[in-house]
C-alpha cells in the first residue's frame, strides 16, 4: 500500500483510540462528579438528621 | 536482547512483590502512585512513544524498497493488545484475592481491571481491523489470533452480562470473580495462538529477540509502558468510583434506619 494510501488507515487508528480514551474519561468524570454531588448532599441530610436527633435523645 | 526485557520487567515485579507483602508498601504505592499522577506519567509517556513511532522508527522495507507505513499502527496496537491481556489478568488475580479473603475492594478491583481489560479490547479490534485491511486487503481474517481473541472478547462480554444480571451484591461478586477466573484461561491461548498454530499474523517477538531496529524497539517499548501506566491510572479511578457508589449506599442506609 502507497503512502498516501496508508495515511486515512494510520490515522483512524490512533484517532479511534484517543476518542474511545477521551469518551471512556469524560463517562468517569460524569459518573465521579454525579456521586460527588449524591455524597454530598447524602453527608448534610444525614448531619441534620442526628442534629434533630440529639435534642430528643437530651430531652429523654 | 532478553536482558532488556528483564530490565523492562523487573521494577513491576520488585513493586507487585513489595505490594503484595508489606501493608507498609501498599499504602506508600497507593498514596504516591495517584491517579492523577499516574494518568499524566502514562499520557506523556504515550506521547513520547508517538514522537518516536512517527519522526524517529524507521520503516520496514519490503520488496523493492517499498515501505510499509501502515505498520505505524502497530506502536499503539501491540501495547494496547499487551494492556487488554494484562487486565483481563489482574481480573482474574483481584477475582481470586475476593475469593479468598472476601473483601468488597478486590471485586472492584477485579471489575475495573476487567473493564478497562476490556475497553483496550475494543481498541485492539478496532486498530486490528484497520491494519488487516490495510495490508491484507480484508477486513477479517479467521486466523488463529483475530478469532482467538475474539473469543475472549466475547467471553468477556458474557462477564458484564453476568454481573448486570444479578441484583444480590454477594453473589454477584462471588460468580463474577469465578468466572473473571474462568475467563482468564483463554488469555494465554490467545498470546501463544500464533505461536503454536501456523497463522499470517506478525510475530514481533521470537525466541531469538524483537524482530525490529532499536529506534523502534525504544518507540515501542515507550508506548507499552505508557499504555500499561495509563490503564493503571484507569483501573484506580473505576475503583475510587465503585468506593464513592459504596459510600452513597452506606449513607442511603444510614439515612433510611
Amino acid at each position: 500500500m502507497e503512502f498516501r494510501e496508508a495515511v486515512p488507515y494510520v490515522v483512524s487508528a490512533y484517532m479511534g483510540i484517543w476518542l474511545a480514551i477521551l469518551v471512556y474519561l469524560l463517562v468517569m468524570q460524569g459518573k465521579l462528579t454525579a456521586l460527588g454531588e449524591q455524597v454530598k448532599l447524602l453527608n448534610k441530610a444525614v448531619e441534620k438528621k442526628s442534629a434533630e436527633k440529639e435534642p430528643e435523645t437530651v430531652n429523654a | 536482547m532478553k536482558a532488556i526485557y528483564l530490565l523492562y520487567s523487573l521494577p513491576i515485579f520488585v513493586i507487585a512483590g513489595l505490594v503484595v507483602y508489606f501493608p507498609t508498601a501498599r499504602r506508600w504505592v497507593a498514596d504516591f502512585f495517584t491517579t492523577r499522577k499516574l494518568g499524566v506519567a502514562g499520557f506523556a509517556l504515550l506521547m513520547v512513544g508517538l514522537y518516536l513511532a512517527f519522526f524517529v522508527a524507521p520503516e520496514p522495507v519490503v520488496g523493492e524498497g517499498k515501505k510499509i507505513f501502515s505498520q505505524k499502527i502497530f506502536y499503539y496496537h501491540v501495547p494496547v493488545a499487551e494492556t487488554s491481556l494484562i487486565g483481563f489478568i489482574l481480573g482474574a488475580v483481584f477475582g481470586g484475592l475476593f475469593l479468598v479473603k472476601r473483601e468488597r475492594r478486590y471485586d472492584f478491583l477485579s471489575y475495573a481491571s476487567v473493564e478497562v481489560g476490556f475497553l483496550f479490547g475494543l481498541l485492539v479490534e478496532w486498530t486490528g481491523v484497520i491494519w488487516t485491511r490495510s495490508e491484507w486487503g480484508t477486513w477479517w481474517e479467521w486466523e488463529p489470533r483475530l478469532t482467538t481473541y475474539l473469543i475472549l472478547m466475547l467471553m468477556y462480554a458474557g462477564y458484564f452480562v453476568l454481573r448486570s444480571a444479578m441484583a444480590e451484591e454477594s453473589s454477584r461478586a462471588r460468580f463474577a470473580a469465578v468466572y473473571s477466573i474462568i475467563a482468564a484461561v483463554s488469555v494465554p491461548l490467545t498470546f501463544f495462538s500464533i505461536r503454536l498454530i501456523p497463522s499470517v499474523h506478525p510475530i514481533v517477538f521470537t525466541s531469538s529477540g524483537a524482530q525490529m531496529e532499536p529506534p523502534m524497539l525504544a518507540a515501542f517499548l515507550i508506548s507499552m509502558f505508557g499504555m500499561a501506566i495509563f490503564s493503571l491510572a484507569l483501573i484506580r479511578a473505576h475503583y475510587s468510583i465503585q468506593l464513592m457508589g459504596e459510600e452513597v449506599e452506606y449513607l442511603k442506609d444510614r439515612l433510611g434506619g
